[in-house]
């Protein structure tokens, strides 16, 4: 059954500048050129669809905008989704909306934050949601550039995200023209991140992050799993995280981006996913005495120092999440750290029954 | 995103099967996973007579990776299994 469109319509100029213009004008994007929601591709978007076009996945902060399905089919268009993967959206928009996720929070809080979609499953491929070679910008994938540009745009335009206004980013960030990368699963000796949340590899899941930004790590002097990634748990914890301005040190999680080569070397003494992480953990801390005075008794105030005098950045091994991923050349990881408020969340993929 | 083509590294790997041929080596296409990236390659060296006439390990990886390159779209892998190493 065909859906019936009840959202306001507009006349707009069939000419691609003008359009571009228009929208401009209006506030409808992000600056780059958007594809216009004509009929015919909102519903083609909702054929794609699990649930029916005026079906309200929930409330989307900040001011607090109701997302049906079509208002959502709308802005997935206008990024440039292809309607395969207007579910891979719609999971990412079901979890940001999980509380744990802290929408509100992240949608108007004065750090850089936004969500960071990371993708498990068959779809990344089908999508074009890129996962090797500059994955997290640059590869070109349309699932890639397009998902998190839909998401992006249904904060914006459904939950009234504004920089400046609604929200007090005081530097935003590349990501928030939208993130979206997947998981090279094929290559990674460890666990998908899917996987170790509980979900099987046959599913499509979409993690949502609440990332800071995309925080580069470099070596080219060091081969030893065990060097490198003490380098990469100490890289991790600088002083000034978001993760040591909170009195709960269990409060968020640091992403970190493997390249597959080192994957491989730290799977030889770290045989599991898990036991990365709990190498990590032991080292992301810096002494008490690194920081200024007026820290350093923020930091005793909030219990966050410990008899020895180390600061540990998280309380627990797990929120320390590699992700395998990124091109062959080695020589780098990325650090995803988070805004600290806000635990990371997941997503199955659902498609409409046959 | 399919970027390797079993067919077309397959006769990269015979056009350099040609050249260690003539010195009694012979090399052959193992796998070629698009999955993974990686292709894996081996030379066989029990025909040989004389090892050394056989192209150097690092000069026949280069020569395989330039010849596979110009057949593989995107990143790729070149495990090499030479029984010299």
């Amino acid at each position: 059954m065909t859906a019936v469109l009840t959202s306001e319509q507009v006349e707009v100029s069939a000419d691609p500048e003008a359009w571009h213009a228009r929208s401009i004008e209006e506030r409808w994007g992000d600056g780059a050129p958007l594809i216009p929601p004509t009929d015919d591709r909102v519903l083609a978007m909702l054929a794609a669809s699990p649930e029916p076009a005026d079906h309200v996945i929930g409330v989307l902060p900040p001011q607090h905008g109701v997302a049906t399905i079509e208002l959502l089919a709308i802005n997935a268009v206008l990024a440039g989704c292809e309607p395969a993967a207007f579910p891979v959206v719609l999971a990412a928009i079901e979890a940001i909306l999980e509380p744990g996720w802290n929408a509100f929070g992240l949608t108007t809080t004065t750090s850089s934050v936004f969500p960071m979609l990371i993708v498990n499953g068959p779809c990344r491929d089908d999508l074009g949601i890129d996962y090797r070679a500059g994955c997290m910008g640059g590869a070109g994938g349309r699932g890639s550039m397009t998902i998190g540009r839909a998401v992006a745009l249904c904060l914006r335009n459904i939950g009234g995200q504004r920089a400046g206004e609604t929200s007090r980013s005081v530097f935003g960030q590349p990501a928030r023209f939208g993130m979206c990368f997947g998981e090279w699963e094929e290559r990674s000796p460890w666990a998908s991140l899917a996987q170790r949340a509980g979900f099987g590899a046959d599913l499509d899941v979409v993690t949502v992050h609440g990332g800071k930004g995309t925080y580069p790590l470099a070596d080219i002097h060091n081969d030893d799993p065990r060097d490198l990634l003490y380098l990469i748990a100490k890289s991790v914890a600088f002083p000034l995280s978001n993760l040591y301005l909170s009195g709960n040190p269990e409060n968020g999680q640091v992403v970190i981006a493997i390249n597959p080569v080192w994957a491989d070397r730290f799977a030889v003494p770290f045989p599991e996913a898990e036991q990365v992480q709990e190498f990590l953990w032991e080292h992301a801390w810096q002494p008490i005495d690194l920081w200024p005075a007026h820290n350093q008794q923020m930091l005793r105030d909030r219990d966050r120092v410990a008899n020895d005098g180390k600061v540990r950045l998280v309380g627990r091994p797990d929120q320390l999440v590699p992700v395998v991923c990124g091109g062959l050349g080695s020589l780098h990881a990325v650090a995803l750290p988070s805004f600290g408020e806000s635990q990371l969340q997941q997503a199955v993929v659902r498609r409409p029954s046959a | 995103m399919n970027t390797i083509d079993e067919v077309a590294v397959g006769a990269a790997v015979d056009e350099l099967d040609a050249l260690v041929r003539a010195d009694g080596a012979s090399l052959k296409l193992v796998t070629a996973d698009p999955k993974t990236a990686r292709v894996k390659v081996a030379l066989d060296l029990s025909q040989v007579e004389c090892l050394e006439c056989v192209l150097p390990t690092e000069f026949l990886e280069q020569m395989l990776t330039d010849a596979l390159a110009k057949r593989i779209r995107g990143e790729f892998e070149l495990v090499l299994q030479d029984p010299r190493r």
